[in-house]
């Protein structure tokens, strides 16, 4: 490996043109991205965009490098948090965050971001990602509202079940009574026959 | 700054070499500042003063770690300057886009970490870029808030220094809250002095 390293240096006219294709590489990658991509320093300081970053959030390159990343989002102190978890972990930090695009209008982002360190593992920046998520969060208050309305049509439905079922139940509760009312005037009317029976009889008997 | 065929001709002489980067760098930022209408303009000003290379028509393709001759990077930028017309705060937004626009800035994240690393590491820098000229880092004072950098055995030409005040404002301004940085030339081999040097204040 070593020695590979040295010979790598010996040709310098080699070693140019390998950084060169791994340049090519770099900007073809970041360019053909679909995702909103900036590579950003130490002090949130954007210096670098891709062009689906300018699509997303309306502003050029030149217009974007060089400001602060703060403002290109509306809540600052969740901004401030994900910053310092960003420059904090080793691992990709997300969150979501409302987007201030240049013609104004706000559109919901979901917001990644990824440090960078260097070889002695200091903090250099990070890179971010910024994705579209209008059509998921369209679709989620859409289901939302769904689940809302159907919510309430059964709370409807159980509402007038409940009536039905009070009124059905209240009938029965009130033909259970009569049938008691009309079984005990049965029974009374039999023992007053019984009782007649018994005194005709102790009648006939004397 | 009327630019005369004998000056051209002295720049064509200057030893030393540039980074691909560096001519990329100024012509992009020529798109910027002048649009494609610009960069046409200038490809027929060059024809014209017959110092055109084929390099600069299809400019994206040049060879960003490669070395050229200085002049291959010095000619548009100040053929562009008197083509345009640019004045001193012209040429010194061009040096902003310049920073802006290059390669090397962006992915050698590692000077980028605080002020004193962006100074300290300026001779290093230039060295990335051109291979003649010692840029020195001569006094950085966090309390006051200025820093003097030095740039020695590099003539290059005058329009030249303002681009080099622009690209120091826009490097400060990339570690720095501060939203207000300038650079001013306070020495030039061009007014007499040994070599140029700026100092860059911040608030």
């Amino acid at each position: 490996m070593r020695k590979e390293v040295v010979l790598a240096q010996e040709n310098p006219r080699e070693l140019e043109e390998d950084l060169a294709d791994l340049q090519k590489y770099i900007e073809d990658l970041t360019m053909f991205l679909p995702l909103a991509f900036c590579a950003v320093n130490p002090f949130s300081i954007i210096l670098g965009v891709n062009q689906a970053f300018q699509d997303l959030t309306g502003y050029e390159e030149m217009e974007a490098i060089g400001n602060e990343i703060d403002f290109l989002f509306l809540e600052q102190e969740k901004l401030l948090i994900f910053k310092k978890k960003v420059a904090a972990e080793s691992k990709r930090i997300t969150g979501e965050f409302t987007l201030l695009r240049k013609d104004s209008k706000q559109i919901p982002v979901s917001l990644s971001g990824l440090a960078r360190r260097g070889e002695k593992g200091e903090f250099l920046g990070y890179f971010l990602i910024i994705s579209d998520i209008s059509e998921t969060k369209k679709f989620q208050e859409e289901l939302e509202k769904k689940v809302e309305e159907r919510t309430e049509e059964l709370q409807e439905k159980i509402k007038e079940l409940e009536t039905f079922n009070k009124s059905v139940v209240g009938r029965e509760l009130r033909m259970v009574k009569l049938k008691e009312r009309i079984r005990g005037k049965i029974k009374r009317a039999r023992r007053k026959k019984i009782k007649e029976q018994g005194k005709a009889l102790l009648f006939y008997l004397n | 700054m009327k630019i005369t065929k004998e000056e051209l001709e002295k720049i064509k002489k200057l030893e030393g070499k540039a980074r691909g980067q560096t001519i990329k760098n100024a012509l992009q930022s020529v798109l910027i500042m002048e649009k494609e209408e610009g960069l046409g303009k200038l490809e027929k000003k060059l024809k014209e003063l017959g110092y055109w290379l084929d390099i600069y028509k299809d400019y994206k393709k040049i060879k960003t770690f490669a070395w050229y001759p200085l002049w291959y990077d010095l000619l548009p930028i100040i053929v562009a300057a008197d083509l345009f017309g640019w004045d001193e705060e012209k040429i010194k937004q061009f040096g902003v886009y310049n920073q802006k626009v290059s390669f090397f800035e962006k992915i050698l994240l590692k000077y980028f970490i605080s002020l004193r690393v962006v100074f300290e590491v300026a001779r290093d820098r230039w060295r990335k870029h051109y291979s003649v000229g010692d840029l020195e880092p001569i006094e950085f004072n966090e309390k006051e808030k200025y820093a003097i950098l030095r740039l020695k055995n590099f003539s290059g030409h005058p329009a030249f220094c303002p681009l080099l005040s622009g690209y120091f404002e826009s490097a400060t301004s990339f570690v720095t809250v501060s939203r207000r940085v300038i650079s001013e030339e306070t020495k030039c081999p061009f007014r007499g002095d040994p070599y140029h040097e700026y100092l860059v204040k911040w608030e």
